[in-house]
């Protein structure tokens, strides 16, 4: 049986709505379908759109007229909408670039939408010219509750910056104009319900200051810079209160200020790169008080030297993720791991702590990952959980022998249960 | 508070009835104002949606009132779920869930299902294959069409 069409019976309000599920471009391909929805797609409540969506498939000679179609196809859109309100603009623009997107077409469509009352915009703009495609009123709308800014430009921020609805921000290396001044600092301090901060830096940045956002909750940090690169951004003082998750991908050159800042944390990971870095800066830990989940990246080339006073300084932490149990050997990783045979070392930090469970999210069953988790069985007093996720691309038997090997290993704990997952193969649970 | 307070009956279009906690049932606010308007008794008409539809509502319902307020793994099954609960379902299936989620008004249900057709219909070929939708335009009509949003159709 043939399925009557239906949907096409919906009023107007609902098919918007399905259609503001899609990419415009997909949404605007609907005004073919029938007389009915020659226009419904002009009432999206999202617009989401790309000016490289349709290069993919297209002739050499047609390309030239894409940034024009594509021009076209957006001044069509907003002027059709007229003022309806709008939730959301995704736009993804290349300017610049030869016979790219106009950027002060750009800056016109952000000014339509901020008049229309979005809350939500998404912005990446890859822009070689010097004048900014993101005009400063953004940073004076009273109806933004997220925005993404991305990537590589300047902005100029107005003197009264306002943004008092705005809960979410993302910067993707983007830079300031303000001569030195403590910029990014003002624009947190007029961002009053601010409560999650995420700052890429895939091209540097320079900013300085001292940020402050007591309303903050998760922060999120990530670089790819070298640590010479990084000495560009500083931030000489970012105090938070009350943050509950962080998660710290790379360190400003003053990191004391940043592991103070963050100390009421209580989900926390830091990558092995920032775990090293601590060593190298820190010589004591503030006390994290509220940290229960703590989870550490794996690199075989970053050591663990500060992980013993780590746990040290979190008495009520509750579960330990490690990525994976690759570090690099130091004679510092204390009575964490089994780096070097310190007989001395008889009273592990291990020994007075409170972890509960412990996941190993990438195990390939080595004889030295096996001795890790002998000596972690072994200290841990409180173990009820150890989860393990085996990457392995050995046989069954080999697998299944080293898996033996494991749940044979005394355990210091009564309670311990250990679960063994194999990620490629099917899920197994021992 | 007894326990039949607890409890309430709605009834079809169809004349089914089901009892449901008063928890589930007040996800929907139509239902929430129709409670709170004391004329109403334990029972409450529900005129615009079948018995067919109104148990696929209530299955909803029930699931977001047990899960709603725990953590992030029970967000991410619950996901799971609601993905499972629209996938089998047909045009005319949705068609219905869309308008009754709308007259019950179940924000988060509303969501779900127009989603689900959005989902089912990410090409023009799907769209006329799961919709059945019969175009009625001249070739020239749709050639101007196409001309005026030019863009949407270049790839």
């Amino acid at each position: 049986m043939v399925a009557k069409d239906e949907i096409s019976r919906l009023p107007d309000e609902f098919l918007g709505r399905i259609l503001s599920f899609l990419s415009t471009k997909e949404a605007a391909s609907t005004s073919v379908l029938s007389k009915r929805w020659r226009n419904v797609f002009v009432l999206v409540s999202n617009i989401d759109i790309d000016d490289r969506q349709s290069v993919r498939k297209t002739t050499r000679r047609n390309r030239s007229d894409t940034p024009k179609n594509f021009m076209a196809f957006v001044d069509r859109l907003l002027n059709l909408q007229g003022d309806s309100s709008i939730k959301k603009l995704t736009l993804k623009s290349h300017v610049g670039v030869r016979g790219g997107t106009d950027s002060t077409r750009i800056r016109s469509w952000i000014l339509n939408v901020l008049e229309r009352g979005v809350v939500d915009l998404d912005l990446f703009i890859s822009s070689k010219g010097k004048s900014s495609p993101v005009p400063s009123l953004i940073f004076k709308c009273k109806t933004l509750v997220k925005l993404r800014l991305a990537r590589g430009f300047t902005i100029k921020l107005p003197p009264d910056v306002s943004l008092p609805m705005l809960s979410k921000l993302y910067l993707d290396s983007v830079d300031f104009d303000g001569d030195g001044d403590n910029v990014v600092g003002t624009l947190l301090s007029r961002c009053p319900v601010l409560e999650e901060l995420v700052v890429e830096e895939q091209r540097r940045v320079k900013w300085n200051g001292s940020v402050y956002s007591p309303s903050l909750k998760r922060l999120h940090i990530r670089s790819d810079h070298s640590l010479t690169t990084r000495l560009n951004l500083r931030m000489d003082e970012i105090r938070m209160q009350g943050v509950r998750h962080g998660s710290v991908g790379f360190i400003p050159a003053n990191i004391i200020n940043l592991i103070n800042g963050i100390k009421n944390v209580r989900v926390l990971h830091l990558s092995s790169g920032t775990l090293e870095l601590l060593y190298f800066s820190c010589q004591e830990m503030p006390l994290f008080d509220s940290l229960v989940s703590l989870s550490i990246g794996s690199d075989k080339e970053k050591g663990w030297q500060m992980l013993p006073l780590l746990i040290k300084s979190s008495p009520n932490l509750e579960t330990l993720i490690f990525m994976g149990l690759d570090h690099y050997i130091t004679n510092k990783c204390g009575d964490v791991c089994v780096c070097y045979d310190s007989e001395e070392s008889i009273t592990s930090c291990l020994s007075s702590s409170q972890v509960k469970v412990l996941e190993i999210l990438s195990y390939r069953g080595t004889t030295r990952e096996l001795n890790q988790m002998k000596h972690f069985l072994e200290k841990l007093p409180c173990l009820e959980l150890v989860k393990i996720c085996v990457v392995n691309n050995c046989s069954n038997v080999q697998v299944n022998m080293e898996m033996r090997n494991l749940m044979m290993l005394p355990r210091a704990s009564s309670k311990c249960k250990i679960q063994v997952m194999f990620l490629t193969k099917h899920n197994q649970v021992m | 508070m007894s326990k039949s307070e607890k409890k309430i009956v709605l009834k079809s279009l169809d004349n089914e009835a089901f009892e449901v906690e008063k928890a589930v049932a007040l996800q929907s606010q139509t239902i929430w104002v129709m409670c709170e308007d004391k004329c109403v008794g334990n029972e409450i008409p529900l005129e615009n949606v079948t018995g067919q539809i109104l148990a696929k509502v209530i299955d909803y319902c029930k699931k977001h009132a047990v899960v709603d307020g725990d953590g992030d793994e029970s967000s991410e099954e619950l996901k799971n779920w609601d993905t499972e609960f629209t996938k089998n379902m047909d045009q005319s299936t949705l068609f219905n869930m869309i308008l009754a989620a709308n007259y019950l008004n179940i924000k988060s249900l509303l969501n779900l299902t127009c989603q689900a057709v959005a989902d089912k219909t990410k090409t023009i070929d799907e769209f006329h294959t799961f919709l059945n939708i019969e175009n009625n335009f001249t070739p020239e009509e749709e050639a101007q069409i196409c001309q005026e949003n030019l863009w949407a159709f270049d790839d």
